[in-house]
């Protein structure tokens, strides 16, 4: 019938069959990219003419055309149109693809043939295009915001991070783990482990949340599947894409501000601490000076008073950003390639913090003959990254942190040009050492060492990784495929850490420390996941009303894990990053002592294996109704004994709403899907490898080796299992301008691992195991639109959306109802996450007494602990989402991305510490500057008598809405492209990352992978510029 | 067509069923499994050490001293051991616990190796020892809890649980006759088995089983069977007191074997001296208290062993401050030494009115300690009992005796004005609740049948 149409059509076009002019003859075939099937009936016409014909049955054609045609057009319904160049071909032969108006659905698999047998469900799919060349290094951040169901946090702007959290509809297990499974071209992945690959070869990546979509992976499944697909190569001319982007990062604003020196001095003699006080002349010490002494200690101060250092200066820098990429593909009728090679080059805030990753691809596809074809995967990747000193910790050495806590009245460089590292001490030249010891205390400098820690000592990583696959499929009838697939994912790195003899942290050592004179760590490591996939699909169309389509396989995973590692001591000035530095340690005799430089030494390895066989069926009646079910039965080398399989599965129905007669009315429906699932899922992250088995270690006690009780298993400790229900609509209206989704669900996990306690008297080591009881629940709903605001040839206006919102609750917790986890509890009836804190009631303003509340509500000047409460939210955001929109004109493209989250809070430890007079040998906020000090003074900081506590004061609301990223591209015409006669597409884009955020926290960032803000390494603002080439 | 369709399904099957089952089953590499771990007898020799291994003693020393009137708080404490210097202590006391927590784990290492050795020969010498090591740890075990956490003796006072099996129960306190009868017949079945002696004294013997059934006996108040157990105690292993020289190389580790220590740890690497000077950076937490350190003669050795001053001239427990080289504060624990017999000896003699008899074990330990000693008037009961408390306390200070003493000698603690600094507490009246270590609440919550002491609340 459609052929039909189009013929007719195409009369019409060609005004009844001026069929005209001879000059020139062109000829080729047109396929079906999907199956490479011959497409007749389509239409080929020459363009702005009326020349034109339809393809044969076997989708060729032949087209006498004009001297002067210069492009043809290759149209047929429900597949892309294609313009393409003549210039002095006579054969052109075209691959059709697929309209994808949201109309078509995109088929996900997971096992066996691809697109062959689809996952049903909830599933989002984002394209490649929403991915390339972010300027970042992990491809997890660059999921943020880009759909529903899917939140990601980062906690580190060190380039190449494994510090994100990603979580698809919310956090379902306690103590197990909540990270995603990842599967790249059907090899399962690491998760967090992402700086050594490049994302710009990922074809599309889908996100899998409910039981239908996931359950096919069993105990692996319950925190939801991010399944990637990496680019393959087409048929055809081969296509050449060169890339560069270069930037620049730099700090955002902190809200926050530190005290200059002025401030600074003034409130050391408020709180009565540091030389402001020591020199001042309100110290009652100074009136027992001599008038030279006073002096001498009046020129300090105002020595001091004179300094009036900038740390960020000192710490921050901009950092540099370049990446540049080429990628290949193209092939032949029985051999396609994509080949990408891409060097990534990015730097840090601070000095010290970079990444330099190389990463290369082949995938290769070849048909052996008509029903036999091979396929490979292969991805390597090295990275070596520089990371700062304690990073994200609460640590004088951590920079982030130093900026902030440096006295402004400290002096990074001495006279001499050297850092200034060591201790400020006072000594008045009029008093005696006794006199000057009482009165004149010693403090860190504080930025310095830092400066000098970051200066004399190393921390680096190199990575290496490999992700690959080889895998043969054979059409044993059309219906009936067989595939089978082995897979591997490696990593291994090695991680440098030396402190040199010069740092000032190992100078300060005393002689029985090994570090004295320098340290020299090094540790390798390895995993290695390989998987062997052994599948068979059958899709057969039975009757007029009846589509089969069903996939049965088996799986097996290997995963090992090997480390071990050295630390070495007593280093040789002379052979800075030398193994042959290090000093030989000798033990000590009875006359003589140790050198103390016996190096450490440590290493381990573990191993665990799955076998599973699985099955996934989809029945599709009338078009209409599609029921599809799932099978799997895991056996888990981590399971215990007594619990060694799991068996899960899942139910689902499609129902395309469109297809039913009620409909044909409603034109402005064009695609309307209601789909409902239920199924159980599980969980295994939480079981370490042998975590079921009794097993015993060794010591040595008197020269003899001995056995001691190492673990005490319990060999009923199995997956955590999630139960998934999810109802939901996909659709398309408007023709097609409106699309997108919406889903609501409520998933219960159960048998979540949780902590039995045990008496002393068992003997269990730490008197506790982990035991399958806890229970929480997450639901919610997602909303999915984009919406084609103006859509005609040249200017194209569209906007998006996606939406979250996620109710967690704690249901049950086993043998207690509660337990405190730092400053939160999990408590059953709470979310998890919620902050656990003593209320803060204000500061009285009669005695500057810091008030609270106790539980009962009432205040009080005592603080308890006791009197935590949970009022203060979670630290997990309910609602999440983002909103994007893109302008385009002719090849001018504007686009700009939002994130946000909504409804949560943050512990904010850094004020403890910025806003805390015992602590005010460091530089405080200037918050303190409103420190209560007389009575009737009212403030919100307490008078500097009154001790600095934990607080609801600390807990602050994190939402945020962040300008993720503006981007602004254009691509130069085909018109004047064509004229090069080489270069097919050129694009040049500026774009800016993380360029504001809308927030009340008063931290640095209010995005954090937990829920403590700890002088973290801020997310960068990325500045950058690139040009994309096509040849 | 057809042969290949059934080809591949043989193919399949086979894959199917390949890895079904033996692959699943993984052990590990760095750790033993429990079908590994104990095959043979040199297997079983290592479980003996390893029981070993889980001797402590350092809190029972640490924490009964911070609560005794032996130390006096330092400015430079950061709060270490403050809440049970001053009493404050409650079930949740971290410091409280350690006693409790670290001999019950002590104790179920000894049944995890008792019930092993089940499965060898039962005439092997290896089993027969190893069997008797391991009743003596539960005897001894067992019975450090019971000094800390029951009131003092009497046969149908609460006890604590008598463990026999490494078992996953709740455990109720048995009556301390019921504790007591399990210990001396643990002690009893011991003995026959034990070394006589070994270099060093790092391991059992029936010395060390003698000592322990003195010590046994002593808070039982049975004290003809002090008396008897404390002398083969020294005898067996035929051991003496230090002489006035030898003091010093007791708490050196440089002491002859068959001089004063019966039973010790080997300790390499932990730190018993931390509990009063940390030996990272030298602060000290606590001082020896004024009135312990002039409660000594100017001629006692153990004046100068027991206390010295740091490089600020401020007073420091040296009694476990390390060796004469090594790191400071690691120097091997005593569990029983023959001045401790010596002294039950006397206890017991004074318990049976046998004062001459008791003056003479004192006056030998004095003599063995002090140059010149002063005269002793154990002339009546009365007197005699307040020298032997007297020594008692400068003989064994800072071995984790004081605080229990007291208590069995329903006596109170009233600490001297100056080892009181401001803020610290002074007395703890005779009888007080808090002589008896409150059970942890780790406990209380994890066994239901636990019963928590009384004066104490959950």
């Amino acid at each position: 019938m459609k052929r039909v149409i189009h013929l007719l059509l195409l009369l019409f076009i060609m005004g009844g069959g001026i069929i005209n002019a001879q000059n020139k003859t062109i000829t080729g075939i047109m396929t079906d990219a999907t199956d490479g099937a011959p497409i007749p009936g389509a239409t080929v016409v020459v363009k702005g003419t009326t020349v034109g014909t339809i393809t044969m049955f076997d989708g060729s054609y032949s087209l006498n055309v004009p001297e002067n045609a210069e492009i043809l057009v290759f149209s047929f319904v429900g597949m892309k149109s294609q313009e393409i160049a003549i210039v002095n071909q006579s054969v052109i032969n075209v691959v059709m693809e697929t309209e994808s108006l949201g109309v078509e659905e995109v088929v996900v698999t997971a096992y066996g043939t691809k697109g062959k047998v689809g996952l049903k469900g909830a599933i989002s799919v984002v394209e490649a295009k929403d991915m390339e060349q972010v300027p970042v290094a992990s491809f997890d951040q660059m999921l943020q915001g880009k759909t529903t169901g899917l939140q990601i946090s980062t906690g580190s702007g060190q380039p190449g991070s494994s510090n994100t959290t990603v979580r698809i509809r919310g956090n379902g297990s306690i103590m197990g783990g909540n990270d995603p499974l990842y599967v790249v071209d059907g090899v399962p992945i690491e998760a967090g482990a992402f700086a050594s690959l490049n994302a710009n070869d990922f074809e599309t990546v889908s996100v899998l949340k409910d039981a239908s979509s996931t359950a096919i992976y069993g105990s692996r499944a319950a925190n939801g599947v991010i399944l990637i697909t990496t680019k393959r190569g087409k048929e055809g001319k081969t296509k050449v894409n060169i890339r560069h982007q270069s930037g620049v990062s730099m700090k955002t604003q902190e809200r926050f501000d530190m005290m200059n020196t002025a401030e600074k001095l003034w409130f050391e003699e408020i709180a009565q601490k540091g030389p402001g006080w020591e020199l001042s002349s309100l110290n009652p010490n100074y009136q027992s000076l001599s008038n030279e002494a006073r002096a001498a200690q009046d020129a300090e101060l105002a020595r001091l008073r004179g300094i009036n250092t900038n740390w960020q200066d000192q710490v921050f820098r901009m950092g540099k950003t370049h990446s540049t990429e080429a990628n290949f593909m193209g092939g032949s009728e029985k051999t396609q390639f994509y080949v990408s090679f891409q060097n990534y080059y990015q730097e840090g805030l601070s000095p010290r913090s970079d990444i330099n990753r190389y990463t290369g691809r082949i995938n290769l596809d070849h048909k052996i003959s008509d029903k036999i074809k091979v396929g490979i995967i292969t991805s390597m990747g090295t990275s070596a990254a520089n990371k700062i000193e304690s990073e994200g910790g609460v640590a004088l050495q951590n920079p982030f942190a130093a900026v902030y806590l440096a006295n402004p009245w400290e002096e990074p460089y001495t006279t001499a040009g050297d850092i200034n590292s060591g201790k400020y001490l006072f000594a008045n030249p009029y008093l005696t050492d006794e006199q000057n010891a009482e009165r004149y205390y010693e403090y860190d400098n504080v930025g310095s060492n830092s400066l000098d820690q970051m200066a004399n000592s190393t921390n680096m990583v190199e990575e290496i990784k490999f992700v690959g696959a080889a895998n043969l499929e054979w059409t044993i009838t059309p219906d009936l495929s067989a595939k089978t697939q082995y897979g591997i994912d490696y990593r291994q790195t090695l991680t440098e850490r030396e402190i040199r003899p010069e740092a000032y942290s190992a100078r300060i050592l005393g002689d029985d420390e090994p570090g004295r004179e320098g340290q020299r760590s090094q540790s390798f490591g390895r995993r290695m996941e390989a998987n062997f996939t052994n599948t068979l699909d059958y899709k057969k169309v039975i009757g007029d009303k009846h589509l089969l389509s069903a996939v049965v396989g088996t799986e097996y995973v290997n995963r090992t894990t090997f480390g071990f590692g050295f630390t070495g001591y007593g280093l040789d000035p002379k052979l800075p990053g030398s193994l042959q530095g290090m000093t030989s340690g000798t033990p000590g005799t009875v006359n003589t002592e140790s050198n103390y430089f016996i190096p450490a030494v440590s290493g381990g390895e573990s191993e665990r294996a799955l076998f599973s066989v699985f099955s996934l069926v989809n029945y599709t009646f009338n078009d209409k109704y599609t029921f599809s079910g799932s099978l799997r039965r895991d056996g888990s080398s981590a399971f215990g004994a007594d619990n060694k399989y799991a068996t899960l599965y899942s139910l689902g129905l499609t129902w395309d709403v469109t297809r039913e007669s009620f409909m044909t009315d409603l034109t402005w429906v064009n695609n309307l899907k209601f789909r409902i699932s239920y199924g159980l899922t599980g969980n295994q992250d939480g079981l370490d490898d042998y975590e079921t088995l009794t097993t015993w270690g060794t010591t040595q006690y008197n020269n003899q080796k001995g056995t001691v009780l190492g673990r005490s298993g319990d060999p009923t400790l199995k997956w955590e299992i999630a139960k998934k229900f999810n109802v939901g609509f996909d659709y398309n209206l408007l023709a097609n301008r409106l699309s997108g989704s919406l889903d609501v669900y409520n998933d219960i996990t159960d048998d979540l691992f949780v902590v039995q306690t045990f008496s002393s008297w068992a003997g269990i080591p730490g008197n506790a195991k982990k035991t399958n009881a806890g229970k929480v629940r997450n639901r919610g709903i997602e909303l999915l639109l984009n919406y084609d605001v103006i859509k005609n040839n040249d200017f194209i206006w569209s906007v998006g959306t996606n939406l979250s919102y996620n109710d967690n609750e704690v249901l049950d917790l086993g043998q207690v109802n509660e337990f405190e986890q730092g400053t939160s509890i999990i408590r059953e009836g709470l979310p998890l996450g919620s902050h656990y804190m003593v209320k803060w009631a204000g500061v009285n303003p009669a005695n500057g007494n810091a008030l609270y509340y106790t539980k009962g509500g009432q205040v009080t000047e005592n603080y308890s602990a006791d009197d935590n409460i949970a009022e203060f939210g979670s630290s997990n955001p309910p609602f999440t989402g983002g909103f994007n929109t893109r302008v385009s004109y002719k090849g001018i493209e504007l686009s700009a991305q939002f994130n946000f989250a909504q409804g949560y809070s943050r512990f904010n430890n850094q004020s403890f510490f910025q806003e805390n007079p015992s602590f005010a040998q460091y530089n405080m906020s200037t918050a303190m500057l409103d420190v209560w000090q007389q009575p009737g003074d009212v403030t919100e900081i307490q008078g500097v008598h009154s001790t600095r506590q934990f607080s609801s004061k600390d807990i602050e609301d994190a939402s945020f809405i962040r300008f993720r990223n503006l981007m602004l591209s254009y691509s130069l015409p085909k018109t004047i492209l064509k004229r090069t006669g080489i270069v097919q597409g050129l694009k040049v884009y500026g774009q800016a990352q993380n360029l504001f955020t809308w927030t009340k926290w008063t931290g640095f960032d209010p995005e954090d992978s937990n829920n403590i803000a700890s002088f973290e390494y801020p997310t960068p603002r990325v500045f950058s510029v690139g040009i994309d080439v096509a040849f | 067509m057809r042969l290949n369709l059934i080809n591949i399904q043989t193919v399949f099957i086979s894959m199917f069923t390949l890895f079904t089952s033996c692959e699943l089953d993984l052990s590990p590499v760095d750790e033993i499994t429990d079908d590994k771990a104990f095959v043979t007898i040199e297997d079983l020799e290592k479980g003996r050490v390893g029981v070993m291994a889980y001797y402590g003693g350092f809190a029972i020393v640490g924490v009964t001293d911070y609560a005794s009137d032996d130390l006096r708080y330092s400015s430079s404490n950061r709060g270490q051991g403050v809440n049970v210097h001053d009493w404050t202590y409650n079930a949740s006391t971290d410091d409280m616990g350690s006693v409790w927590d670290g001999n019950a784990h002590l104790v179920d290492a000894a049944n995890r190796i008792l019930e092993i050795s089940a499965q060898f020969d039962p005439e092997d010498a290896t089993v027969k020892k190893t069997i008797a090591e391991c009743l003596f740890t539960r005897a001894f075990g067992h019975f450090e809890v019971l000094r800390a956490y029951a009131p003092n003796y009497s046969a149908n006072a609460i006890g604590i649980p008598y463990m026999k099996q490494s078992v996953i129960s709740e455990p109720a306190r048995l009556t301390q006759g019921e504790v007591y009868q399990n210990i001396l017949s643990d002690i009893d079945a011991a003995i026959p088995d034990l070394d006589q002696f070994v270099d060093g004294n790092y391991w059992v013997t029936q010395s060390a089983a003698y000592a322990l059934k003195a010590r046994v006996a002593q808070y039982m108040g049975d004290w003809d069977m002090a008396i008897e157990a404390a002398d083969l105690a020294i005898s067996t292993g035929g051991f003496r007191l230090a002489e006035i020289d030898e003091v010093q190389q007791i708490w050196n580790d440089e002491v002859a074997d068959d001089v004063e220590v019966i039973f010790r740890k080997e300790i390499l690497s932990s730190r018993l001296g931390d509990y009063y000077t940390a030996s990272s950076n030298q602060d000290i937490y606590f001082h020896p208290s004024h009135s312990l350190m002039d409660f000594y003669e100017d001629d006692d050795i153990r004046k100068s062993e027991y206390f010295g001053k740091n490089d600020n001239g401020q007073d420091v427990v040296k009694k476990h401050d390390g060796r004469a080289s090594g790191s400071m504060n690691v120097v091997d624990i005593k569990y029983f030494r023959v001045s401790e017999m010596v002294l039950i000896k006397a206890e017991a003699y004074i318990n049976k009115d046998l004062l001459d008899e008791a003056q003479a074990e004192i006056e030998l330990l004095r003599s063995k300690r002090i140059t010149d000693p002063d005269p002793i008037d154990m002339s009546i009961k009365s007197l005699a009992m307040s020298v032997l408390q007297a020594e008692r306390r400068r003989e064994l200070a800072y071995e984790g005796h004081r605080f229990i003493d007291l208590r069995r000698w329903n006596l109170g603690i009233e600490r001297v004005d100056e080892d009181v600094p401001s803020g610290r507490q002074k007395v703890l009246e005779s009888g007080d609740y808090r002589f008896v270590f409150p059970i942890p609440q780790d406990e209380i919550f994890a066994n239901g049948n636990m019963k928590q002491n009384e004066g104490y609340s959950n």
